[in-house]
């Protein structure tokens, strides 16, 4: 997957863009879509619990991959909304919409085949992929980093929205 | 929504992201046309001439020959195999995609490698790029947001 600071700086833009126009987006709801973002990379738990460790307790070959999916991110979102205590319907939709901006922005990945990873389980498999850059790419950093950067001075210049 | 309730929810989430690990995993190989790193290992000869697309981690580089010794990690170790035809610059540490045919004596004769990361280094900025990226949405979210104790969750500050 591309790196955490693209994914979140993605839909910071996204959504702080999108704030310029609509009221249902105020400053306070960019950090939860950018949450979202983070999702997919929840796959990293396997650094600190090793899949063969849940593989022996369920007694059945398991793999966290699905977490980094469509179908694990719509039940991750699902969880995490849980933890709000209110404005749940909004939390899950933004969770939602930042990790998919995630996944998709993943799926244009190079894959050696010409096929994506399983990003879009359990409904597709292996889509196509454009293969748009590889994952240690700094360029791709220094767009997002540029990209924050601009919307970031925008908003608090001249639209204003995120006071 | 009591917190009981909440608490209740979660749980459910949490077995559900289980009980797709499960399915996923069980389904795997059929749905990855390629002989995977674990067949390989289990059964390399039977594999030679099938495609394949492995991803591994560049152990040594012999530029005259134009071939890298990769490491395939699979469930019973690390599988060692030398790729031909790589002429895209990579470093021991660094990370491959493999898309070509299996040849005799963990041989690949590559159709495409596609250097993921160039040394090991790129790893860790991957990494450290990925922690600011970690920090910038937990201070933006703790601006905007806190943890009521009371209610047992998060609400807007």
């Amino acid at each position: 997957m591309a790196e955490l600071l693209t994914h979140v700086l993605l839909v910071y833009v996204l959504l702080t863009v999108a704030s310029w126009w609509t009221d249902a987006i105020t400053a306070r709801w960019v950090p939860i879509g950018m949450a979202g973002a983070a999702i997919p990379d929840l796959l990293k738990v396997e650094r600190l619990v090793d899949e063969r460790v849940l593989e022996g307790l369920l007694g059945v070959p398991f793999s966290y991959a699905p977490i980094s999916s469509l179908g694990g991110v719509l039940v991750v979102a699902g969880g995490i909304t849980l933890c709000f205590t209110e404005y749940r319907r909004r939390v899950y939709g933004l969770l939602v919409a930042g990790s998919v901006s995630s996944l998709v922005l993943d799926g244009l990945r190079v894959y050696a085949d010409g096929h994506a990873g399983f990003w879009l389980y359990p409904l597709w498999w292996r889509p196509p992929t454009p293969n748009l850059y590889v994952t240690s790419d700094p360029r791709v950093t220094v767009v997002a980093v540029l990209a924050g950067a601009c919307v970031f001075l925008l908003d608090r210049y001249v639209f204003g929205t995120a006071q | 929504m009591r917190p009981s309730l909440r608490l209740f929810g979660i749980v459910l989430v949490g077995l559900l992201v289980l009980g797709m690990g499960v399915h996923y995993d069980a389904n795997y190989e059929t749905n990855w046309p390629y002989p995977t790193g674990d067949a390989l290992e289990t059964d390399y000869e039977s594999h030679v001439g099938d495609r394949t697309f492995l991803f591994g981690t560049v152990r040594a580089v012999d530029r005259e020959n134009a071939t890298v010794e990769i490491l395939v990690e699979t469930e019973q170790g690390e599988l060692p195999l030398t790729v031909g035809g790589v002429e895209r610059s990579v470093q021991p540490g660094g990370a491959v995609q493999v898309y070509g045919t299996v040849e005799p004596d963990r041989h690949l004769a590559a159709d495409r490698v596609v250097v993921v990361n160039p040394a090991g280094s790129s790893l860790l900025f991957k990494y450290g790029v990925s922690l600011v990226g970690a920090l910038l949405v937990v201070v933006l979210f703790f601006r905007h947001w806190r943890f009521d104790t009371d209610g047992v969750g998060f609400e807007v500050r």
